[in-house]
């Protein structure tokens, strides 16, 4: 019995074990060895060990220090962002009624669309001369003239947006597989119970959705963690450097000025933050299950 | 309940939602039946004056756009939108199938490989069960710059550079892990009990997962079968770095090379844009039926 489990567990997880650990286990640690050396692109033959100076060097580095500070508040807006609308999206699509088929279908559809034509539909869309966003805010009387929306204060929040856009639907479609293993006889009774809407939320659907939750927080903390399309097609990481996220940045490194090894610590600086993070997602979400 | 409350606050709700993502699609599909000098009013005026679907002429037929440019002459300036389009646009039509092949591939990788791994290791108890687990999920946290050039290398190496076949060992690489963790999660909030019944009734593992585990799991694979497209299907980076002609670029690298000029045809970009759109659509029609049901209740009772 014991050894068939483990016969088992060989068959089905050996596909898996060698997509890990050659596809992903191997780039891991060459991208860990270049962030140790001078490693350039335009000669990769040739280069020098030079320990942590690349660490040392990306501590005292202004422009990443404030891509760093640009990348925190990019992720916590756009996971609080994502939180929040993927979880009402899904509460939504969950109910029955005249439509509900039509608008599962419709509300994926954003994600249909890259990440780089997101970007030029935001930027189109907030454009000071043609953008409609001005149309229907001078229409409406709130605002004269062409008002430049992409300003170093106001950017950032711009593209967090429509990156919740992009994301928020696929994220919700994961609640939504949760919710529905929600028993429908808790509700009844809940319902029977008189509780009020936002305590069943919070003790009769939330545990269901729980684990499903870490995963959206953690998949769109990874995801606006390495966001640097959207800021590419939507602001070129302007103005004056107010969208270049520490991806951005150390994508900079990497293809434009060729410091392989200098990118790849900077690299290693997301990783840890990621990592932190969701370790943190797991400690909330997790610690009350047992 | 106050019935008659719940149903104006739903209608609301879902009025609200269904805005929040259309308006900009919305938008989008209205600017492609514009011409370029519309599109380019101030202030701008949403409705089209003189619709045409030429945008949509173009995008699968680029070819003809450019000769229409030799012909008008370079005095055409700004009047229509064919004067900033690329050459690279003639292969629209190849990387939409080249990105719907790769996606394809990547739902058939991950539906039968993730679930097979998800389900292992959620249910099936070995050594190193979890240590493996964490890792494959923390591998993917890295971001995709820091290993562009490994990957790059490896590809390179081994012959593959320029071939869709890279794409998909890279996507698969990339979708795996975190497919794996859904599955995980949707298996543990479902009770073992139909799988142990059919387990003493004699089946074999194998056959418990086959005839017991995917019908009850359709939702959950449903998702990666989502999620896996999509990210394949929107992917840019690599795309961008790996592939080198029209024998395997796909539609955001082609997207991402008409945008990235200073002046770009809007009209014809938004038309890519929708064009785009519609291969996931009919995917979601297609199993919308496994979206939607509550498929899993109803077999676990």
């Amino acid at each position: 019995m014991n050894l068939t489990e483990q016969k088992i567990a060989f068959v089905l997880v050996v596909p898996l074990i060698a997509v890990a650990f050659f596809v992903n286990g191997y780039p891991i640690v060459q991208s860990f060895w270049l962030s140790l050396t001078d490693t350039n692109l335009s000669d990769l033959a040739h280069y020098n060990f030079v320990g942590a100076d690349n660490y040392v060097n990306g501590l005292n580095d202004f422009f990443f220090q404030r891509s760093a500070i640009v990348s925190i508040r990019f992720v916590a807006e756009t996971t609080a962002m994502v939180a929040v609308a993927s979880i009402a999206i899904a509460l939504v699509l969950n109910e029955k009624f005249r439509g509900s088929g039509l608008l599962k279908v419709i509300v994926i559809v954003p994600w249909a669309i890259s990440e780089y034509a997101v970007g030029i539909l935001g930027g189109f869309f907030l454009n000071a001369n043609f953008g409609l966003w001005n149309g229907v805010l001078t229409n409406l009387g709130l605002i004269k003239g062409n008002t430049n929306w992409l300003t170093a204060q106001m950017a950032l929040d711009w593209v967090a947006i429509f990156y919740t856009w992009n994301i928020a639907p696929l994220m919700s479609f994961f609640i939504l597989t949760s919710l529905q293993t929600v028993p429908e006889d808790l509700y009844k009774m809940s319902r029977v119970d008189g509780a009020s809407p936002f305590r069943r939320f919070r003790y009769v659907t939330f545990p269901f959705i729980r684990y499903a939750l870490l995963i959206v927080l953690v998949l769109t903390t990874m995801a606006a963690g390495s966001a640097t399309v959207i800021m590419y097609s939507m602001t070129l990481g302007g103005p004056g450097g107010a969208t270049q996220t520490a991806t951005y940045y150390s994508f900079v490194q990497f293809l434009q000025k060729r410091q392989l090894g200098y990118g790849a610590a900077l690299s290693w600086y997301i990783f840890i933050f990621l990592i932190a993070t969701t370790m943190l997602y797991f400690y909330l979400l997790t610690r009350r299950r047992k | 309940m106050h019935s008659r409350k719940r149903k104006v606050g739903l209608a609301v709700a879902a009025i609200l939602v269904g805005l929040w993502v259309l308006a900009p699609l919305v938008w989008m599909a209205d600017m492609t039946i514009m011409t370029e000098r519309e599109i380019h009013t101030r202030p701008p005026n949403p409705v089209p004056i003189n619709a045409t679907l030429n945008n949509y002429y173009y995008v699968f037929n680029a070819a003809a756009a450019l000769a229409e440019r030799q012909s008008e002459g370079e005095g055409s300036f700004a009047r229509s939108a064919v004067y900033f389009l690329p050459q690279i646009a003639t292969e629209i039509p190849r990387a939409l199938g080249n990105s719907v092949f790769v996606a394809l591939c990547m739902v058939g990788i991950n539906v039968i490989g993730a679930t097979m791994a998800g389900y292992s290791f959620a249910r099936v108890r070995f050594r190193g069960s979890w240590p493996l687990f964490r890792f494959t999920i923390t591998s993917r946290l890295l971001p995709p710059v820091a290993v562009l050039i490994p990957f790059y290398l490896i590809i390179k190496s081994l012959g593959l550079l320029d071939s869709l076949f890279a794409l998909v060992l890279i996507y698969s690489a990339y979708t795996l892990p975190i497919s794996i963790w859904i599955i995980h999660g949707y298996l543990q909030a479902l009770p073992p009990d139909l799988e142990e019944a059919a387990r003493v009734d004699g089946y074999s593992r194998l056959e418990v997962i086959f005839n017991t585990v995917f019908p009850v799991m359709r939702p959950g694979i449903v998702a990666i079968g989502i999620y896996s497209f999509m990210l394949a299907y929107v992917e840019f980076f690599f795309a961008f770095v790996l592939t080198g002609t029209a024998s395997s670029h796909t539609l955001p690298v082609i997207i991402a090379s008409i945008g990235a000029n200073p002046v770009s045809p809007t009209g014809i970009l938004m038309a890519a844009g929708v064009v785009t759109m519609l291969p996931p659509v009919i995917l979601i029609l297609v199993f919308r039926r496994y979206i939607i049901s509550g498929l899993v209740t109803s077999a676990v009772k």
